[in-house]
């Protein structure tokens, strides 16, 4: 009888333990609070103390647009197209996370960025020179703690750099360390700082991977990498993955969770290699890892999602989707 | 309707930025990159038509594409 307990009880916890625990599926209804962007496309989304910044990238003028977070009014547009002295031609955002309500545009590969602050009185914008050598092939720069700057260079096998004046340093890993001849077009993807946690973050957009990295005594550590699939092969020097499959598109942080933007394929089995910028198929549901990338929660929002914010200092999350046109959404989580 | 009010005003804001280049080309050229972005990616009838002119596959996450017409051209990828 005891052997015949003990066989049991072992069974159960047997049982027990080979449970995956099932993630938690929401739908959730989000809060419109700005309408109709004018814009063909929205580049991205960000967030300053008391400012969302959304940016229009096939625009001339007007790069940046500036909505006070609680009315939901556009105040400000920033940053004009160009080869002027206070121009860029190819303009991208990031935000000081660790200031009041001022961000970051850059033009990765031309050597030029602007900080520019949102004051009571306007718009202050001023150059930033960073000195990073010549011929990177950098894709990403933002902003960390402490007046430093981090950039992203897809092709260099430690692809991430601090920049400093005597100090720089080089750190990080690729997801696939094979020599590859294709590391510019597969190991592109998102990074994002979280300045409250000194959590840097890479996600892939064509490629199943994941990284999360913590600053330690000043030096940046990777504490945790996810390669979600193994579907992939090297062809002949190539890097190929499952084309039908994207990744993660974007990137944010909120105080309990690294939220992205991906597709759940057990519940939309859309084929990537259709949707182009055919943006009714943009997928509609946000993931929510806890600061260890155990994934938590998948949130359906019922509309198609383009980009993301988050607040680091709560659990908000902005969004751009489409209803029917482009608007700005914000949800808690 | 108003897709196509967008599509009318962005072709609008095009020429007039064609006007405006050569009305003041001395104090500033806008790159042909610019307009070769806006071009490429505005006025092309169809995605493919993008990709058979630059190699690049038009897609909205924020990717560059060095395209076989050697410029440089953003959310396109090559992959």
């Amino acid at each position: 009888m005891k052997e015949r307990l003990f066989y049991l009880f072992f069974i159960m916890l047997a049982s027990c333990n080979s449970q995956n625990s099932e993630v938690e599926r929401v739908n959730v209804n989000p809060e419109i609070i700005l309408n109709d962007l004018e814009t063909m496309m929205p580049g991205g989304l960000e967030l300053t103390r008391d400012y969302l910044l959304w940016t229009d990238p096939f625009t001339i003028e007007n790069y940046v647009h500036i909505v006070d977070r609680k009315t939901g009014l556009e105040t400000a547009q920033a940053v004009s197209v160009g080869q002027g002295p206070e121009e860029l031609v190819q303009p991208s955002l990031s935000v000081y996370r660790d200031r009041d309500n001022s961000f970051f545009v850059y033009n990765a590969n031309s050597k030029k960025q602007f900080k520019v602050e949102i004051t009571e009185n306007g718009l202050s914008q001023e150059k930033v020179l960073l000195d990073y050598g010549e011929g990177a092939t950098i894709t990403r720069m933002l902003p960390l703690n402490g007046g430093r700057y981090l950039t992203f260079n897809p092709e260099k096998s430690n692809p991430f750099t601090v920049l400093g004046d005597n100090d720089s340093y080089s750190f990080g890993k690729l997801p696939h360390e094979s020599d590859i001849t294709n590391r510019y077009d597969v190991f592109q993807g998102t990074v994002k700082y979280n300045p409250a946690k000194e959590v840097l973050v890479y996600a892939t957009f064509s490629f199943p991977y994941i990284s999360l990295y913590k600053r330690k005594n000043g030096k940046f550590e990777m504490e945790k990498e996810v390669l979600f699939s193994t579907d992939f092969q090297i062809i002949d020097g190539s890097l190929k993955g499952n084309t039908s499959k994207k990744n993660i598109s974007e990137i944010a942080f909120t105080r309990d969770y690294i939220v992205t933007l991906q597709r759940d394929y057990s519940t939309d089995n859309t084929d990537e290699q259709t949707v182009g910028r055919n943006f009714d198929k943009l997928p509609q549901t946000i993931f929510l890892y806890d600061y260890d990338l155990e994934l938590k929660r998948i949130v359906h929002l019922g509309m198609p999602v383009l980009r993301l914010t988050g607040d680091p200092a709560d659990n908000t999350v902005y969004a751009i989707g489409l209803s029917p046109d482009f608007v700005i959404v914000k949800l808690e989580i | 309707m108003k897709r196509l009010l967008k599509y009318v005003g962005l072709t609008v804001i095009v020429i007039a930025a064609g006007w405006n280049i050569s009305q003041n080309r001395s104090d500033v050229e806008l790159s042909g990159l610019t307009l070769e972005n806006v071009d490429a990616l505005a006025l092309s009838e169809t995605d493919e038509e993008f990709t058979q002119s630059t190699g690049c596959v038009a897609v909205w996450e924020d990717l560059t594409c060095t395209g076989k017409d050697g410029n440089i051209h953003s959310y396109a990828t090559r992959y």
